[in-house]
């Protein structure tokens, strides 16, 4: 990340500015304005992206589409509609489903020969114990449903609250709840048996 | 057992350790960012013509629109043209326009002044 900050320095005078005002500058021609939008957003947006795929290479290609979504509806812009950030997230989650559903179909033919990485992470997990409970807890979430994970990650990793997600998965608050409650059964019910190799067991049961 | 407990910690740990975006991808997503500022500004050139044009949008809107402006201008050029090449025979024009033609006696008192017979 170091190296990213370095590559995006933007003019301090832009700092203050919102979005909605970046992105009219950016629509008028102002470079600055897109380089300090990237900074605000594309870390978040990769992040989401890459919780929702649980693929590196997937949620660079989603982000990249996203971000360039973001340029193109620039002179369009209606700040009262939505804000940027909540606008990215939902436009992340539309590719994201539109990937998964792809790769579904794809799937349907082959074996699925995925093995198990949280089991063989456990082994390290005495060494690299956070990225072994960042890896069971990827491997966990894939096991919802698209919406399910959509809804859990939005709440519980990138912290918006419900009323947000409703917005952005575009359902309502209540189908939100519902959607965070069985997720987190799911995911509990997905990490059963892993609590002692994740290092939890000391932390009292 | 997992409990919601160990779940919120997992979450906080995935969100301490969020992936970040590599340098290429930033590079990517500014130059697409510069592409595209390209096409807007290409396209809002030709879209700022107008403004040289619009001394004639603002003198047809002060004659009440482009039509009015045209009937003004062909009057004018009518005018002009009857001025300057005095056209001999106006009874033409009266006749083809089916009226009658008259002598009208504007200042009938002129007469007399005109009058050079002692």
């Amino acid at each position: 990340m170091p190296r990213d900050s370095q590559a995006i320095s933007v003019a301090t005078a832009l700092d203050p500015l919102s979005d909605d005002a970046l992105l009219v500058l950016y629509a008028k021609g102002d470079a600055d304005a897109s380089r300090l939008l990237t900074k605000r957003h594309l870390g978040r947006v990769f992040g989401f992206a890459a919780r929702i795929l649980g693929d590196r290479a997937e949620a660079e290609d989603v982000a990249q589409e996203a971000m360039l979504r973001l340029w193109r509806i620039a002179p369009d812009w209606r700040p009262a509609e939505a804000q940027v950030s909540s606008w990215l997230y939902r436009v992340v989650v539309n590719l994201c489903t539109d990937r998964q559903r792809a790769a579904r179909r794809r799937r349907a033919d082959a074996l699925d020969d995925v093995a198990e990485p949280a089991d063989d992470r456990a082994d390290v997990a005495a060494h690299m114990m956070t990225q072994a409970r960042v890896d069971a807890l990827q491997t966990a979430l894939a096991t919802l449903s698209d919406r399910q994970r959509q809804a859990v990650v939005l709440r519980h990793i990138e912290g918006l609250a419900n009323p947000e997600i409703a917005a952005i998965l575009e359902i309502g608050v209540e189908a939100v709840e519902s959607l965070t409650a069985r997720g987190k059964r799911a995911l509990t019910a997905a990490l059963q048996g892993q609590k002692a190799a994740l290092g939890y067991e000391d932390e009292g049961v | 057992m997992m409990t919601e407990d160990d779940l919120d910690a997992l979450f906080a740990t995935a969100k301490s350790s969020t992936p970040q975006p590599s340098f290429a991808l930033t590079q990517r997503v500014l130059a697409a960012a510069d592409a595209e500022m390209e096409l807007y500004v290409k396209h809002a050139a030709p879209s700022r013509m107008p403004v040289r044009a619009s001394f004639w949008a603002t003198l047809s809107a002060a004659f009440g629109g482009g039509g009015a402006l045209a009937g003004m201008v062909t009057a004018t050029v009518a005018g002009f043209y009857i001025g300057f090449a005095q056209p001999g025979d106006t009874a033409l024009v009266t006749a083809v326009l089916g009226g009658d033609s008259a002598m009208i006696d504007l200042m009938p008192g002129l007469d007399a002044l005109l009058d050079e017979t002692p």
